[in-house]
């Protein structure tokens, strides 16, 4: 089994989780996690008024009638550009692993995403008026758009860096790091002046539409559609769990693709959710914590679930596991649970581990699809967040979530529940045949 | 001795941190133990002398041998020992690895 695993599953684990690219849109999505989570809190704290009365008033009587404008203003802050944040992150990223300082590629990157933006804003009652950009070209409507604009920049001005025609020697007396930044002075440069000539010739081929337009048009739309569906939604939580049943970490594995979705659509919900959009339909579904916070209930595989089942049926076998378990888990941190246990590479505990978290994604899924619960409006929540507080703040302070959150937990513990004592029962059985040959060596 | 652990977010390592702080304390071992997630590992390897990894992210082992280079050891801990938070055997790895053994 594990020669199995070494020799079919460990290489796709080792391109996916070590693709480059993916590891830099990942981790610089990762690290903007003070700015979608400040932004989200500030459009939180914000709408909170339409739902709980008193809180608006309270506010009112002491801030007065402009107690919106901070919240306001960090949303413009943080959400409005969440794309920018993205380019500046993605291109610093990717060109750090390259070995590169990544700050001149980071700049470089940006300068190329802007000059594709085009010039003419489009103001109500105007034939659009020129040196005027709408926010849509920098908020999450734009993040895919970015991403490749940052990706391509990046490689192209990497790859120039390299050319050693280009790199301009200056004299032994200049300090090092005057002389770094000429011997990227050319490579830059000519990146900047490609996507410039690119961006001018799609336009002379497509009547004037623009690069950021198009690719908006071609790829966030279906990417998005296809991804807020319950077969993607019910395919990323098996991927997930599959990989974790070898013992790998799946949501790391996949963050690369999951991790730009999962924020495209909170943010979209976010956008939705400023802008007082009531019509839940508008919404999507699997979006931003939407798995932390109803379907990793104490992590991957739901353990709080298993934990609850064990205090209720197997206190006094999993005594050690549930010490040691059970904190960590509050917190949704459940290693030592998985390789503890183990659950990984345990047939009979995979079962539960794989099963759980899939019929917990459409529960949740058709919940919010029909109705019952609201939508997730909230980008980012840490993923430590304990299950229940999670679903509440998710959801823009509703209780419908952390009551999705809490039917999920007891489903969980149901499907927990008969292993938990199947595997009791499993390990009397053995107990019992190894008795007789053991007791004389404890004796001795 | 530098000991440095590697996780996905460094929070399941850091569990295993105390642990092993502990057993060293005890066996009065003089050592820094720290965890740190694998997206910031990079800037931490130079300040150790060995680099273990949290078992689910072995995949990571060969990419992570090569940024350290020949300097300093990486190997994935022990499943076993990882979930049970095992410090004593785990802080015996990072040390017999630091010898070269």
């Amino acid at each position: 089994m594990m020669t199995f695993i070494e020799k079919y599953i460990m290489p796709y684990a080792m391109k996916f989780g070590n693709n480059r690219h993916l590891l830099a849109i990942r981790d610089a999505l990762i690290g903007m996690i003070a700015i979608t989570m400040v932004g989200s809190f500030a459009v939180l704290f914000n709408n909170l008024g339409e739902i709980i009365k008193p809180y608006g008033r309270l506010m009112e009587s002491i801030f007065g009638e402009s107690w919106k404008t901070l919240g306001g203003d960090i949303w413009w802050g943080t959400f409005a550009f969440l794309t920018i944040f993205a380019v500046f992150g993605i291109s610093h990223r990717l060109a750090k692993s390259y070995g590169d300082d990544g700050f001149e590629a980071m700049l470089v990157a940006a300068a190329c995403f802007f000059l594709l933006i085009p010039q003419v804003g489009q103001v109500p009652d105007t034939e659009g008026v020129w040196g005027f950009i709408g926010y849509g070209y920098f908020n999450a409507t734009a993040l895919f758009t970015g991403i490749v604009v940052a990706l391509l920049a990046t490689e192209l001005f990497i790859r120039l860096t390299k050319v050693k025609a280009f790199i301009i020697k200056l004299p032994d007396g200049v300090p090092p790091a005057v002389a770094g930044a000429f011997a990227k002075l050319v490579p830059g440069m000519l990146t900047i002046f490609i996507f410039g000539v690119a961006g001018l010739l799609f336009r002379k081929m497509t009547n004037g539409e623009f690069l950021n337009d198009w690719l908006n048009a071609t790829l966030v739309a279906p990417l998005t559609n296809a991804a807020d569906s319950l077969p993607f939604a019910i395919l990323i939580v098996f991927l997930v769990h599959g990989f974790w049943a070898v013992g790998l970490h799946g949501p790391n594995i996949l963050g690369g693709v999951t991790t730009p979705l999962f924020t495209s659509l909170g943010t979209k919900n976010t956008d939705l959710y400023a802008q007082g959009v009531a019509d839940l339909d508008k919404y999507a579904i699997l979006a931003g914590p939407f798995l932390d916070a109803f379907v990793y209930l104490g992590g991957s595989g739901a353990t709080l679930g298993l934990i609850i089942a064990m205090f209720i049926a197997g206190r006094k076998r999993h005594k050690q596991m549930l010490a040691l378990g059970t904190p960590p888990g509050i917190f949704q941190i459940n290693e030592p649970l998985l390789f503890g246990l183990p659950i990984v590479l345990n047939p009979i505990w995979l079962i539960p581990f794989i099963s759980a978290p899939v019929i917990m994604t459409v529960v949740a899924y058709l919940a919010i699809k029909w109705g019952l619960v609201y939508p997730v409006v909230v980008a980012s929540i840490p993923w430590v967040t304990p299950a229940g507080i999670g679903g509440y703040l998710a959801t823009g302070g509703h209780i419908s979530g952390a009551v999705l959150a809490l039917v999920n937990l007891a489903i969980s513990i149901v499907i927990y529940l008969p292993f938990v004592y199947i595997t009791g029962k499993m390990d009397e059985k053995k107990l019992k045949h190894v008795q007789p040959e053991q007791t004389p060596t404890i004796q001795g | 001795m530098n000991i440095l652990l590697c996780c996905s977010a460094g929070m399941s390592t850091s569990l295993l941190v105390t642990k092993m702080q502990a057993s060293a304390e005890s066996q009065g071992i003089d050592c820094k133990i720290w965890a740190v997630g694998n997206g910031e590992v990079r800037n931490h390897i130079d300040s150790a002398d060995v680099l273990l990894l949290g078992p689910q992210i072995r995949f990571m082992t060969e990419q992570l041998k090569k940024e350290a280079g020949d300097r300093i050891p990486v190997a994935p801990i022990n499943p076993m020992h990882y979930g049970l938070c095992n410090g004593e055997e785990v802080l015996k790895q990072a040390i017999s690895l630091i010898k070269g053994e």
